[in-house]
């Protein structure tokens, strides 16, 4: 290929930053601290805010990791530094598979059919042992792909292990370079391996998350089902963790190793994906609300009722007079998204189509720092909001706001807390973002 | 007005040869050149191709046709189906989004084949076969007077050969 794509890529140790650093790990605490208060005080709140972070930050994590996944077989050469912070967020997915055991104890919080049974036919699938038993043993097997992953894609960057690495990272640095056999021979093998361990890797975490999607998130309405939901889950996941590597990576421009390489072409690159993310995002939901809306089955579409509100379904009666109202009256009042989670829906939209679509259309603003990079934090924050959306409804119905107050801005905190400790660990000490090798 | 047609090897040359001379005032110049090459395209005009409007064109006669079209025909023909509204927009999104991308396809082919000039049509005297095989070339129409400074220039920016085309 191109000689670009041939630069060998070094491990760029560097100090955690502080006071960063030092916030991360208090936000943590913090939020053990929220969850436990709320445990003792508000058991429901607690868990279902634990769930939605639990659920946004594994999504995003194995997003992250699947990405540059994706990016290993298809063999691309553009992403250059965002290929190492896509895999940097991959870290997360072994602290996922260990939350999912956490869970377990909040089930009865979080899930109608383990507190009260399963509806009628539907024990065979949806019981703690089933449930958990598959759910947890999926996330184990996608943590130690995860970790055989990042281990092989970053070997060769480890070469003379990691100069200055001190502790664990030098002895994990060690460990994982035993045997060394040259910067070249190492890379062309660890291109070569990855060749063939990622397509299988893709698509286990397709088959295997969506079932974990299932029973995490839709199985919270037991009553309702969507071929589509677990699809729709993922494609959250990696266009949240295509924003977050995008972020990251704006952050990192004028970082030591990092000059000259978040170019304009990369981030034009980044934008287009990030403008795509977000079509293919609504297509996946538009194309499971239509059918739903058209059908207008009751089990169907109380899962959007409780979420959009009742005005996006068709819910004018057989009556005469309901009949004559619709074709003068296309029935959208901005009253009505007080119903459901309405308003919360809008911003939903707002955040992870409408911004990102029409502020990205042109290429200018895919190349511009300042606008690309509030872009993709909309992105980012848009779906939290969405994951929020989407677990909160199913037990709290009506209150828009559920997913705000003290305890839910702790448990956030504690998860951002602790999912930016683990990616800085990861950036800063071991196994750090790989930078090309300046000659 | 006499009409000079330099000869390049490398895309790249080509490109800079019509900086320079847009650089110099020399703007009616026509490129060839057997691939696509994108320096050679920015170098010739910077602007974004006037394709685009073509397809903006054609994908909003599009999605106005395709709710429009509808809309028109559940008031034709009303039918009750289970209570929901003549004009729903959720349905009409799919026929609304086939006709934006149908006429939109269309309409940017059209505008391909305007733009680029590629209908029925005598050749450019300019144009010789080896620029569909592996050379470039650029036709710069100049004044009389201006003929010999283009040539001098063009032999200095690594043309071939350059060649003098009257009429």
């Amino acid at each position: 290929m191109s000689a670009a794509g041939m630069e060998i890529e070094k491990a760029n140790p560097r100090p955690l930053p502080q006071p960063l650093t030092a916030i991360c790990a208090g936000a943590a605490v913090l939020g053990v601290v929220a969850f436990v208060y709320g445990l003792m005080n508000d058991p429901q709140t607690a868990w279902l805010a634990f769930h939605a972070n639990f659920i946004y930050f594994g999504t995003l994590g194995q997003g992250g990791l699947i990405l540059a996944a994706i990016f290993c077989t298809v063999g691309a050469r553009w992403p250059g530094p965002y290929r190492r912070i896509a895999e940097g967020l991959g870290a997360w997915v072994p602290v996922t598979a260990v939350l999912s055991v956490v869970g377990y104890f909040g089930r009865h919080y979080i899930f109608e059919w383990s507190r009260e049974g399963a509806a009628h036919g539907k024990a065979v699938w949806l019981n703690d042992a089933r449930v958990y038993g598959a759910d947890v043993t999926i996330l184990v097997l996608l943590a130690i792909w995860a970790l055989i992953f990042l281990r092989t894609s970053l070997r060769p960057t480890l070469g003379g292990g990691s100069p200055g690495a001190t502790g664990f990272a030098k002895t994990l640095s060690e460990r994982w370079t035993s045997g060394w056999k040259g910067d070249r021979e190492e890379r062309d093998a660890s291109d070569a391996k990855l060749g063939k361990m990622a397509p299988p890797m893709i698509l286990f975490f397709a088959i295997g998350f969506s079932l974990v999607m299932f029973d995490q998130v839709m199985s919270m309405e037991q009553l309702w089902f969507s071929n589509l939901f677990g699809a729709y889950m993922l494609w959250g996941g990696i266009a949240s963790a295509l924003s977050l590597t995008t972020v990251i990576a704006l952050l990192h421009r004028k970082s030591p190793g990092f000059e000259g390489q978040i170019t304009e072409a990369r981030m034009h690159d980044a934008g287009k994906l990030i403008f795509a993310f977000a079509i293919f995002w609504l297509y996946l939901f538009f194309a499971q609300y239509l059918v739903i809306y058209y059908g207008n089955l009751p089990e169907e579409t109380i899962f959007f009722r409780d979420r959009l509100g009742p005005q996006f379904l068709i819910d004018k009666g057989y009556t005469e007079a309901a009949f004559a109202l619709s074709w003068t009256d296309w029935d959208f009042k901005w009253a009505r998204l007080n119903e459901g989670w309405g308003w919360m829906s809008m911003i939903v939209w707002l955040c992870n189509w409408i911004i990102p679509f029409w502020v990205l259309l042109g290429q200018r603003p895919k190349k511009t720092v300042w606008i690309a990079g509030p872009v993709a934090c909309a992105v980012v924050v848009g779906f939290w909001l969405e994951r929020n959306l989407l677990v909160w409804p199913s037990v709290v119905k009506g209150d828009q706001l559920a997913w705000l107050g003290p305890i839910q801005i702790g448990v956030l905190l504690g998860f951002a807390g602790a999912f930016a400790l683990v990616f800085l660990v990861y950036s800063r000490i071991f196994p750090s973002l790989a930078v090309p090798e300046r000659s | 007005m006499p009409t000079l047609v330099s000869v390049f090897d490398l895309p790249d040359d080509t490109a800079l040869a019509i900086r320079k001379l847009k650089g110099r005032g020399f703007d009616d110049l026509e490129s060839y050149s057997p691939a696509p090459f994108e320096q050679i395209d920015d170098a010739i005009d910077e602007r974004p191709s006037k394709v685009r409007a073509f397809t903006l064109v054609g994908g909003l006669t599009g999605v106005f046709t395709g709710f429009l079209m509808q809309i028109w025909m559940s008031w034709e023909w009303p039918i009750k189906i289970a209570g929901k509204n003549f004009a729903s927009i959720p349905p009409y999104v799919i026929i609304g989004f086939e006709l934006t991308i149908l006429f939109g396809g269309i309409l940017t082919l059209i505008g391909f084949l305007l733009v680029g000039r590629l209908y029925p049509r005598p050749l450019d005297k300019a144009y010789s076969s080896r620029f569909s095989a592996e050379e470039f070339g650029i036709a710069v129409t100049v004044g009389d007077r201006d003929v010999a400074e283009v040539d001098a220039l063009l032999r200095s920016l690594s043309a071939k050969e350059v060649t003098l085309l009257d009429d």
